[in-house]
């Protein structure tokens, strides 16, 4: 250590901040980097700590100290901000009305045990629940109720109240809306309604009908185009898997011939339909076409027509009979 | 893992019939050995029964992969080949088609095959037929299914489909997290 010196020749100004105890080397990388990596980093140590020693010293129990100045090197948070959360309505009112919260000691005096005693919580100052009498008010309607079972009651609805409370604020929180549970106003044992049953709870609606008959659904037929019952209640099985492969082997040969079976069948048919009009149309040959151009065949209606106008045309020559009598003429 | 149902089979079946025809019973029926079909975790994996047998031992959840995937059934029952097959679908393929060199790097980016792409491609290809692409050298690069037949794309405009892709090698590199 002693061989090497104190004072450290940088060639850009590096970034120093003492507040962090950070230190950014700016300088370029010259030759093999990593060969120069340690004594890089023991001199920019040594720089760092040079500045260090520049700060204003106290002697504090033999102890040198100095006080670091604030970071000035902007370091990322660790963690995203937190959400803004909305206000509960107390706090909007308190905001409002401008009521500002008053901050309670932890503990209080109590004068009867002359004791320290936490505000709050078990073992509080000032407990109402360990009252061991309570007065009956003069203006009691009845004298003989029992004012401790009143009292626990009021702890139990204040109790909910505050709770639904929150919850009616979580739900604001998170823009909803609390849910009521089941209405007592509903009929028991009813259902869903059709028009809110959703696709899965029709499906097994009509699965569980379809399976309700005496025979148990076994000559239910189905609609065309229905999804079969998927969820029968049987349990799928498989073959075993270390079972010989050999007659696994077998198994599928015999599929592959069914499949093929199948298949020749579909094949002929189709290549049946297909063949038939091709084999009677005549082949696309562009002189040929021509020719059929110039001589179109004659359909039954034209020459009908054709005999009509003859028949009427004879008619007219004559001068004897009209077109409709003639029409006759010409069918015979 | 599981042998596959009957119904499955016939779906794999079918699936590697409309590339490979009749060879099927080539993949069954082997003279290297006993080689079997599996489910394991929906995906059908194609294997010696002695690599099957030592890939029982690893339970449901740990076991990744044995032998060769030959694809997936979907949440929907349906079987869809993926790109591991091509080693046993290239070798026995009934219709062929041979890709350009320009067209390669298109097939292998994912896009279907215009019959400009083509250099060559098996006579009598029926339309919708599942068809095996190779490079000019011969190097089988995916599949697809033809969408016009041999007679069909001769007479159809270069800018027209001939094959839709399925899978290409370019999905080793694409889709590895999802290929095992």
């Amino acid at each position: 250590m002693a061989d090497k010196s104190t004072t450290v020749e940088k060639v850009i100004d590096p970034i120093i901040d003492l507040g962090n105890l950070l230190f950014v080397d700016r300088d370029p990388i010259e030759g093999d980097a990593l060969e120069n990596l340690a004594t890089r980093a023991r001199n920019n140590t040594q720089l760092l700590f040079n500045n260090i020693w520049q700060l204003e010293q106290k002697r504090i129990d033999e102890a040198i100290t100095v006080a670091l100045p604030l970071g000035t090197y902007r370091i990322p948070r660790e963690k995203k901000l937190p959400e803004k959360k909305e206000p509960t309505k107390w706090e909007k009112y308190a905001a409002e009305k401008g009521i500002v919260k008053r901050k309670k000691d932890k503990k209080v005096f109590d004068e009867v045990t002359k004791e320290w005693k936490p505000t709050y919580g078990y073992r509080r100052a000032n407990d109402p629940t360990k009252d061991w009498v309570i007065e009956v008010p003069d203006n009691a309607e009845d004298p003989n109720k029992d004012y401790f079972a009143e009292r626990k009651e009021k702890k139990k609805e204040r109790m909910a109240k505050n709770e639904m409370q929150r919850l009616k604020n979580l739900a604001r929180q998170m823009k909803t809306t609390v849910k009521t549970g089941p209405s007592t106003e509903k009929m028991i044992g009813v259902g869903v309604d059709a028009k809110e049953k959703s696709k899965q709870q029709v499906r097994f609606a009509v699965d569980r009908a379809k399976i309700s008959t005496a025979s148990a659904g076994k000559f239910q037929e189905g609609l065309k185009g229905e999804k079969k019952n998927i969820k029968t209640g049987k349990k799928r099985k498989f073959e075993a898997n270390e079972a010989p492969v050999s007659s696994e082997k077998e198994r599928s040969m015999k599929i592959l011939q069914t499949m093929k079976a199948k298949k020749a069948k579909i094949i002929e048919e189709k290549a049946s339909a297909v063949a038939g009009p091709i084999a009677d149309k005549p082949k696309f040959d562009p002189k040929k076409r021509k020719s059929t151009k110039s001589e179109p065949t004659r359909q039954k209606s034209q020459i009908h027509r054709q005999t009509w106008f003859k028949n009427k045309v004879d008619a007219k020559k004559k001068g004897t009979a009209g077109a409709g009598k003639s029409k006759g003429k010409g069918k015979k | 893992m599981r042998p596959l149902t009957e119904e499955e089979t016939s779906l794999v079946f079918a699936k590697l019939a409309s590339f490979i025809g009749d060879n099927v019973s080539m993949l069954i029926d082997r003279n290297d050995g006993d080689y079997c079909f599996r489910n394991h975790k929906e995906r059908v994996y194609y294997c010696s029964e002695n690599l099957m047998r030592q890939a029982a031992c690893i339970a449901r959840e740990p076991l990744l992969s044995f032998g060769t995937c030959l694809g997936k059934f979907t949440k929907t029952k349906k079987f869809h080949l993926q790109i591991t097959a091509l080693d046993y679908l290239a070798p026995y393929a009934k219709y062929k088609v041979w890709l350009k060199p320009n067209a390669e790097q298109q097939f292998l980016y994912g896009n279907n095959i215009l019959k400009s792409g083509i250099g060559r491609m098996t006579e009598g290809t029926p339309t919708h037929a599942g068809i095996v692409v190779y490079s000019m050298t011969d190097v089988p690069l995916g599949f697809g299914v033809s969408a016009k037949g041999t007679a069909d794309s001769k007479r159809a405009d270069p800018t027209a489909l001939v094959v839709l892709h399925q899978c290409d090698l370019g999905e080793y590199l694409r889709n590895e997290a999802h290929l095992n």
